[in-house]
């Protein structure tokens, strides 16, 4: 099989995406799909990703292409996310959620360690009111409630540090 | 646009095990969706077992106020996600039994994991309306069916002043008899640290000599036993293993006075009888090589696949002239060649560089080999190979992963300054002393597997080799433990130790020449980005024991529900945890 032979890959409503074979490999779904069926020059079809997303996904298996540690990337926790990741991540909340699905959908490990953490990030050491700005939410507990989630959840157990 | 909740549960998963409890505390309140989310994971390990750091006593006061809250906020919370709790890690008697008993609908009755140290003694009780502990945690063991793992850490060191220290043992027996007859049979792995057979006779109460085995169903999940008691005969824990037919791997601490106390025939008969299954022992202790090599040949037709044995002679024995792990022991471990995976010796300097260098050309199947010494700081040497040996032969080993060993007796030109007389000047030569390592490193590069290599066991501080250390007058200094290790250098022959592709961790070099200098830094990050150089002592941590492969406990949540929990007593349990 030569280096250079390309995959066609259709999103989810249809277009199609051109993509290096070592590209698609990135992809456990992928790899694993065309080294059991081969190369039918047919389209691929991944209903479950859209376009924009998919570029999106295209993207960061191109720029990571060449990186000989692809798979153990972010296997860290507690590693920083490296700069270009940072600013890859940098999208709406929808975006990186659908980055997510389709991380997984993909099997793609490294771009979904990277998303999680992001969204990990997101939420640490935030209050609820924060939490809820970060991510948009309105809050829909009457203070009653509010209040005895806290109190079941020992809310008060736990050091404000 | 997707939301959270939109997310698969294997996805939340991944996100939650990255945030501590205290932010799980603040998701659940960030809205009913983030509540139906969050909750399950912030219920589901329930830990009051952590280390105190500062406010010592808040913690356990923090769950105690919140528990008999006079709104039953505790009680009323405890009825509703009781059910979620899968782990569950109290430290002190009075924390289990208030546990218990506002659990009042038994709710807590799906954990996977209980560990349970018992700190504060059931003799001085914090509160005398409360029932004892045994009987909590009876309560607690017969209302969790599905219980896989249990700790017990018990009647020990209740130091509340010296002399109250044996009075806990008197209840010993009658508690031990229930906690045995309330183990569920879904169990898989138990621990045993109870403590209580040493001091018995201190109260004229003699175990009797063939313990009545409570009622047992068969624990036929059972796989792991570790019982940490240092004396083994006429022990109900010995008769435990005989209504475990499935055991796999055993972990015995043994105590000096094994030599006394041991029915040799009996356990060798126990085990071989009744444990068909057993392939993995671990035994921690100071004993005599006659009786390590008991312990070793006590197993079943199989053949062990793992052996572990720490502290070989007891500091105290060191001049004595008794010898711990020695050649009979050897001998026995080298009969298992042929099955042995994993082998992990500490302080056992009986088995020295020939007995290493046999394993390693007659053990096809090992894949760990560790054989350390102490805890990284001792003076003492290592247990090694030496190069003599190793050039000698073929390993056979290629499966091995893991390989912690010292490899010493380098030759080196300082060695054959004109104060040694007798040394031959060719076998000290620099261009011996290169090729002996030359050999070494192509030795290593065979072993294609690797995953973690150390061959340096010294501290950091002890790395003196090479010109620097010749002083200007001719003569040397010699004030390191070991001047004969490993050069992680080019000129060494480090460079074929580049085709280990799943080379993930490394300590060599205690030599100052190598990871230090310019060419040796340039190859490492282009060959070896990946490879983590081990800090000191690291690798004195044994994190793959107990070797049950695939048993799958839940992971603990990274951080705290009470982040401060302190009670009397239960210092004497944190050996094994960190020390600030």
């Amino acid at each position: 099989m030569s280096a250079h032979s390309q995959i066609l890959l259709t999103s989810s409503e249809g277009t199609e995406f051109l993509i290096d074979r070592d590209i698609a490999d990135k992809s456990m779904l992928l790899k694993c799909m065309l080294e059991d069926i081969g190369e039918i020059g047919q389209a691929v079809p991944l209903p479950n990703v859209s376009g924009p997303i998919l570029t999106k996904v295209i993207e960061y298996c191109t720029h990571h292409r060449d990186d000989p540690n692809f798979l153990s990337a972010n296997d860290d926790v507690t590693a920083d996310i490296d700069e270009w990741d940072l600013e890859y991540c940098k999208v709406d909340q929808g975006t990186l959620y659908e980055l997510i699905l389709a991380a997984n959908y993909l099997d793609i490990k490294p771009l979904m360690d990277l998303t999680c953490k992001t969204v990990a990030n997101m939420i640490k050491a935030k209050s609820p009111e924060e939490i809820r700005k970060t991510f948009n939410i309105t809050n829909d507990f009457t203070p009653e409630e509010e209040d005895q989630v806290r109190r079941e959840n020992g809310k008060d157990w736990v050091d404000e540090h | 646009m997707a939301v959270y909740s939109d997310l698969p549960l294997e996805v939340q998963e991944k996100i939650q095990a990255r945030l501590s409890q205290y932010d799980l505390t603040n998701c659940v309140r960030v809205s009913h969706a983030w509540f139906t989310c969050f909750n399950p994971y912030l219920w589901r390990s329930f830990n009051l077992c952590l280390r105190p750091k500062k406010e010592t006593a808040q913690g356990a006061a923090h769950f105690k106020t919140w528990i008999q809250a006079s709104d039953n906020r505790g009680q009323l919370a405890l009825r509703k996600y009781g059910h979620l709790i899968q782990e569950l890690k109290i430290r002190c008697c009075s924390s289990l039994v208030l546990f218990v008993t506002q659990d009042v609908d038994g709710s807590c009755c799906n954990l996977r994991e209980l560990t349970f140290y018992s700190g504060e003694a059931t003799m001085s009780p914090v509160d005398s309306n409360l029932p004892p502990s045994s009987a909590a945690l009876v309560q607690l063991l017969q209302q969790n069916k599905s219980l896989k793992s249990l700790t017990l850490f018990a009647e020990k060191g209740l130091r509340i002043g010296k002399k109250d220290v044996f009075r806990r043992y008197v209840h010993c027996i009658s508690t031990w008899l229930q906690w045995m007859e309330a183990l569920p049979e879904s169990l898989e792995t138990l621990t045993l640290d109870t403590w209580w057979s040493d001091r018995t006779n201190n109260f004229n109460q003699e175990w009797p000599t063939s313990f009545p085995l409570p009622v047992l169903s068969r624990l036929h999940s059972l796989r792991f036993i570790g019982v940490k008691d240092r004396r083994l005969n006429n022990d109900p824990a010995l008769g435990l293993l005989k209504v475990c037919p499935n055991l796999e791997s055993l972990e015995l601490s043994v105590g000096w006075n094994l030599e006394t106390t041991l029915d040799e025939e009996s356990f060798v008969q126990t085990l071989r009888e009744f444990c068909p299954k057993l392939t993995a022992l671990k035994i921690e202790g100071s004993s005599s090589d006659r009786h390590f090599a008991l312990l070793i040949n006590s197993c079943s037709v199989q053949g062990w696949k793992s052996l572990t044995i720490g502290e070989g002679r007891p500091r105290s024995w060191k001049n004595s002239g008794k010898a711990g792990f020695g050649h009979l022991a050897s001998e026995a471990l080298l009969k298992h060649a042929g099955t042995l995976e994993h082998v992990r010796l500490q302080s056992c300097d009986g088995f020295n560089s020939a007995a290493i260098q046999q394993l390693l050309c007659t053990a096809s199947q090992l894949k760990r080999f560790h054989a350390v010494f102490g805890n990284g700081t001792d003076k003492v040497v290592a247990p090694g190979l030496s190069a003599r040996d190793l050039v000698q032969s073929d390993w056979v080993c290629t499966e091995l992963e893991s390989f912690a060993c010292r490899i010493y007796d380098i030759p080196r030109p300082d060695n054959a300054l004109p104060s040694d007389a007798n040394a031959d000047p060719t076998l000290h030569s620099m261009y011996e002393s290169l090729r002996v390592q030359k050999q070494i490193y192509e030795r290593l590069a065979t072993l294609t597997k690797l995953r973690e290599l150390v061959v340096d066991l010294r501290n950091q501080n002890d790395r003196q080799f090479g010109p620097t250390m010749i002083l200007q007058n001719g003569g040397f200094i010699r004030d390191s433990n070991e001047l004969d290790g490993l050069s992680s250098s080019l000129d060494s022959g480090l460079d074929v130790l580049k085709s280990l592709a799943a080379l993930r961790t490394v300590r060599i070099g205690g030599l100052p020449r190598g990871f230090w200098e310019e060419a040796e830094q340039r190859w490492r990050w282009k060959h070896w980005p990946l490879v983590r150089m081990l800090p000191p002592a690291e690798y004195f941590e044994d994190p793959v024991w107990p070797p049950v492969p695939d048993l799958h406990l839940i992971e603990s949540t990274p951080a705290v529900m009470f982040p401060v929990v302190y009670c009397s007593g239960y210092h004497d349990y944190d050996t094994d945890s960190e020390s600030d």
